[in-house]
């Protein structure tokens, strides 16, 4: 398991927080709950496979990427060198700018505000990997991965958990696995966060 | 150059009585000349490319052609649900093709009350379409709070105004990827304010329409005023709309 250490991350916090106070009060909650453990759980867990796996990927896009306090982090541990956000949220763009200000500096980030299916035309594909956490968001990724490269690896997850907004939840790890479209498996597992269970798959297409 | 006011009406919610309701309305309230029509929504291809997302993709328990949650039990929010809803609306965008250039039209909702006189619209600016704003989601941002949620639209395209052809792209943009538009968005205003609003990525598609004045065309009591032309009945159950819409 990681340890969040002392990484500049708390003025990149403070920053997040006053911005949230300043121009978007009506997203404290949402932006609170983007902090909860379960969510740093979530995250932790690909950056940890990613490692086991020794993908070293340098160039990655990453999908309803919401806000990413704690992803910029594992952007870094993972040694990633360019990372581009999508999301279709207009306050994820300038919360995140602020929320990965500490990493700046070691990796490059891009942000694009656009829904990743509908305006899939405009997403780079010359990258090493896709990270998607928000599979229970959003239509079947078999979609999307059918239309990249095989040498790309996507690394998606979903759960079970009924909630506001999850349109696309899966009842078994092997559903969801049918649902990405992904057949050159590198790894799938799931594991309980949250009360519910929560799947993960990395590989590509066939 | 002839002025339309158009419904649709499809499913077994709405009635002949409701279109003969909104008819006495418009003959009531309309001081220029005009033309009372429907368009047909319901055959063709588009029409049938819409029922198969509805089949394949309404997860919902109650009737897929509602556009609220009406069930309080129901285990998820009407946007959540998918399916084909009122989608439908915007094949009105080609089926326009059939119309003068010059020709303009007003799009109502059978469950409309009109208060006013309706000459009023075509005498509007149409270098954008129009459409009516919920201003009411402004309230403690309610809008911006629910977008990533695909929820509160402030689009309600219960009450439209356009020229034939002017929004052909919402119709070319819907037909691009159907079963992304039914399954993510679940009900079409949230569609079309994310893929025609303000945030809209392309954009030739961001800030697409005019919004009427927010006292002229009402769904939230609180705006109405003695200038108010129409009141829509929003976010009501099919007996209260029925009440009013059909006295």
């Amino acid at each position: 398991m990681f340890t969040i250490r002392d990484y500049n991350m708390n003025q990149s916090l403070v920053d997040c927080l006053f911005g949230i106070d300043q121009q978007a009060p009506h997203r404290k909650n949402d932006f609170y709950k983007s902090l909860s453990p379960s969510v740093l759980e979530q995250n932790i867990w690909w950056a940890e496979e990613i490692l086991n796996l020794r993908l070293n990927p340098k160039r990655v896009n990453v999908f309803g990427a919401g806000f990413a306090f704690y992803q910029g982090y594992l952007f870094q541990r993972t040694r990633m060198e360019n990372v581009a956000l999508y999301d279709y949220d207009p306050d994820a763009m300038w919360l995140n700018w602020r929320a990965l200000h500490h990493i700046r500096k070691n990796v490059e980030i891009e942000q694009k505000q656009l829904d990743v299916f509908l305006d899939h035309e405009y997403i780079r594909r010359d990258i090493d990997m896709v990270i998607n956490t928000s599979c229970e968001c959003m239509y079947d990724m078999s979609w999307i991965v059918e239309k990249y490269e095989k040498d790309v690896t996507f690394v998606l997850q979903s759960t079970n958990k009924p909630d506001r907004g999850n349109i696309n939840t899966h009842e078994s790890l092997g559903r969801f696995i049918t649902s990405t479209g992904i057949g050159n498996i590198l790894y799938a597992e799931k594991k309980n966060i949250d009360n519910h269970e929560r799947y993960m798959v990395i590989g590509s297409r066939k | 150059m002839v002025n339309r006011i158009v419904y649709l009406r499809w499913g077994e919610r709405y009635t002949q009585d409701h279109v003969d309701a909104l008819h006495e309305q418009v003959k009531a309230n309309c001081s220029v000349p005009f033309e009372f029509h429907t368009f047909d929504c319901h055959v063709g291809q588009a029409f049938d490319q819409l029922e198969q997302c509805q089949i394949k993709h309404f997860r919902g328990i109650g009737d897929p052609e509602s556009s609220i949650t009406e069930n309080p039990l129901s285990p998820m929010v009407r946007e959540d649900e998918g399916g084909m809803a009122h989608f439908r609306k915007y094949i009105m965008f080609m089926r326009d093709q059939s119309c003068d250039p010059e020709d303009k039209i007003l799009y109502l909702d059978l469950d409309t009350i009109i208060k006013g006189d309706l000459a009023y619209f075509f005498d509007l600016d149409m270098s954008k379409p129009w459409i009516f704003r919920s201003w009411q989601f402004n309230a403690q941002m309610m809008w911006k709070r629910l977008y990533p949620l695909r929820s509160c639209p402030y689009f309600n395209s219960s009450v439209m105004l356009w020229k034939p052809n002017q929004c052909r792209k919402v119709f070319d943009e819907l037909m691009r990827a159907p079963d992304i538009a039914v399954h993510n968005y679940g009900v079409n205003d949230n569609w079309l304010f994310h893929r025609f609003g303000p945030h809209a990525y392309t954009e030739d598609h961001r800030d697409f329409f005019n919004f009427f004045d927010k006292h002229k065309v009402v769904s939230d009591s609180k705006y109405l005023t003695n200038d108010t032309i129409i009141h829509t009945l929003a976010g009501m159950t099919m007996n209260e709309k029925n009440e009013l819409c059909l006295q």
